[in-house]
């Protein structure tokens, strides 16, 4: 399928900023923003003179200076990991018009890009999708044993890989729409996600889910948000007019489209705030 | 080492070890969620499609060194049929005579594609690899009964590693065991393909039935003496028979307790051919609890790319 790289671009461009978000954004871009701080430390033995010590020095204290100092700032990694799976085609009629679930993910996505570039936060936007349904295998080994596994055949995309700029992304991030279908490979993904967001070196990790996948394994779910605890990721997945996201310890359910935007930059806020709190 | 890591490090190694030797996989895939090792592949002109299946191991667990070297071991090992089985006499044999043939074939196989390994120089630790899968698994489970018919594969699994120059750590049961001749001479027999092993496992099977024919109607005999015929088969009332032709071990054969043991041991589970199972059970704990036995697996993992205009 061949995409058109200037109405890809259009349509990253017309994206509109979220509705009633400002006060989300800020507060998002906030916690995400990687500064270095910079103060002064006192009660030293040399460096600079501290004037306020002045009394100490009266009193015979002799550690009455003070020196610069910098806290390395905590630096944030987040995945946004989109379900595109061809039940994201499904939407609400609105003034006659159908919004599909992907559009609105697709401009929540680049509202978020935008924003963490802003924030100068290392990001990467991953779609996924799968070819065909679930395929059951049955492995026969030389034993004579046979196994029964069921098959993911995971295809990712690469909207915008770690490293790259939010700008040489536009055109693919504007694409977001023209990959949906199939069915949803989420054990894999997500799994997939998590061994490849362990690998960043910041501080703070994030993986983003948007998905409206239905059916959720429980103990698959449970045994994903273990390992992201483990490997210090926290895992936030946003159902989209579903509510089989409730098995992800951090979720949140959209049933209202128009609320997405809104309600993903909250739950995003809120988990940073948690985990700024608890760091 | 944590799970996931060892994971990755062991499916890198095979890699590593495979392309080293001047050959690639056309398509290679690991299934972390097997109750043993084992390996299923397809040769042909384009390359080698390969299956690896290992035990299902928790990413989260913190896994032993041991339990890594034995991983190592079994990867080797797998790469060893990868490398030195033929699929099709071993398919066919099993096709044709029976299921119980095709795991003789494996316990007859297992054996000579270690020794090709070790031989082919591919890997040069190999022997030492072997040995101490070998050895956790011997030490940890106990070596297999010598009159149950169902452990045969598994004695000759072991028995013909001890022939390659393994330190077994159990001596040998061959001696004890009713069939004990027969599974020797199978493991002497100079077989330098899978297609020679198929030829040996064959008649090695038809053998064992022959006799285990034979031990039937020896316990049938023994049956009918005691029910209505005491006068003229006392002897065999005392479980000692009168003339135990045929055999090879005649005194073993003729005592009705090791046959009455026999039989239990039948109905109950046979010690498996494949050492993976041993290795299953020691990473059972490992196991996330609750998990379906249905368990998703990447069967391919993909990189769509973007075309444009």
């Amino acid at each position: 399928m061949k995409l058109n790289r200037a109405e890809c671009e259009k349509t990253y461009l017309a994206t509109p900023e979220i509705q009633n978000s400002g006060a989300l954004r800020s507060n998002l871009m906030r916690l995400l923003r990687s500064i270095d701080l910079v103060g002064w430390s006192s009660h030293e033995e040399s460096g600079r003179l501290d004037r306020r010590a002045l009394t100490r020095f009266a009193s015979g204290s002799v550690n009455i200076f003070s020196r610069r100092q910098m806290i390395e700032a905590e630096n944030s990694a987040v995945t946004v990991l989109v379900d595109l799976s061809s039940s994201m085609r499904k939407g609400v009629v609105k003034d006659g018009e159908t919004i599909e679930r992907i559009q609105v993910v697709r401009d929540v996505t680049i509202q978020l890009s935008r924003l963490l570039d802003r924030a100068k936060v290392d990001f990467n936007v991953t779609g996924f999708f799968q070819f065909r349904s679930d395929s059951c295998t049955e492995v026969k080994t030389h034993s004579g044993e046979t196994h029964e596994l069921r098959g993911e055949d995971c295809v990712f995309v690469p909207f915008k890989q770690w490293n790259e700029t939010l700008v040489r992304c536009v055109a693919k991030l504007g694409a977001i729409t023209n990959f949906c279908r199939g069915a949803t490979p989420a054990y894999t993904a997500i799994e997939r996600s998590l061994l490849d967001l362990s690998k960043q070196d910041s501080k703070r990790k994030i993986l983003f889910i948007l998905t409206d996948a239905e059916a959720f394994e429980g103990s698959h779910i449970k045994h994903l948000d273990d390992l992201a605890e483990r490997l210090g990721i926290k895992m936030v997945a946003v159902g989209i007019q579903t509510y089989d996201v409730a098995v992800f310890k951090h979720h949140t359910t959209v049933m209202d489209l128009q609320g997405l935007g809104e309600q993903a930059f909250a739950k995003l806020l809120q988990t940073l705030r948690r985990r700024h709190v608890a760091s | 080492m944590l799970g996931f890591k060892l994971k990755r490090g062991v499916e890198a190694s095979v890699e590593r070890i495979f392309k080293s030797t001047g050959r690639e996989f056309d398509s290679l895939s690991f299934s972390w969620t097997g109750k043993t090792a084992a390996v299923s592949f397809t040769r042909d002109i384009n390359g080698v499609v390969a299956r690896i299946i290992f035990p299902n191991l928790d990413d989260k667990a913190d896994i032993p060194e041991s339990t890594h070297h034995d991983l190592v071991g079994y990867a080797v090992h797998e790469l060893g049929h990868v490398w030195f089985t033929e699929n099709e006499p071993w398919d066919l044999a099993r096709q044709y005579h029976g299921s119980f043939v095709g795991a003789l074939i494996n316990g007859l196989e297992d054996p000579r594609i270690e020794q090709c390994v070790i031989d082919s120089g591919y890997v040069p630790n190999a022997r030492v690899l072997f040995n101490h899968v070998v050895r956790t698994v011997l030490l940890k489970e106990g070596y297999a009964q010598a009159d149950d018919f169902k452990n045969i594969p598994f004695m000759l699994a072991i028995e013909g590693r001890r022939l390659n120059g393994y330190s077994i750590p159990f001596p040998s049961v061959l001696p004890d065991s009713p069939w004990g001749d027969d599974l020797e001479w199978a493991l002497r027999q100079p077989a330098t393909s899978t297609a020679d092993v198929a030829d040996v496992a064959i008649e090695l099977n038809l053998r064992l039935q022959q006799k285990r024919q034979e031990q039937q109607e020896q316990q049938e005999q023994q049956g009918g003496g005691q029910g209505g015929q005491g006068g003229q088969d006392g002897q065999d009332g005392q479980g000692k028979p009168s003339k135990p032709s045929k055999q090879g071990k005649p005194s073993k054969q003729g005592k009705p307790s090791k046959q009455g043991k026999q039989g239990k041991q039948e109905e109950g589970k046979a010690k498996a051919v494949e050492l993976g199972d041993a290795l299953s059970d020691q990473l059972s704990d490992l196991i996330p609890q609750g998990r379906s036995s249905r368990v998703p697996i990447a069967t391919s993992v993909s990189i769509a790319t973007f075309n444009w205009e």
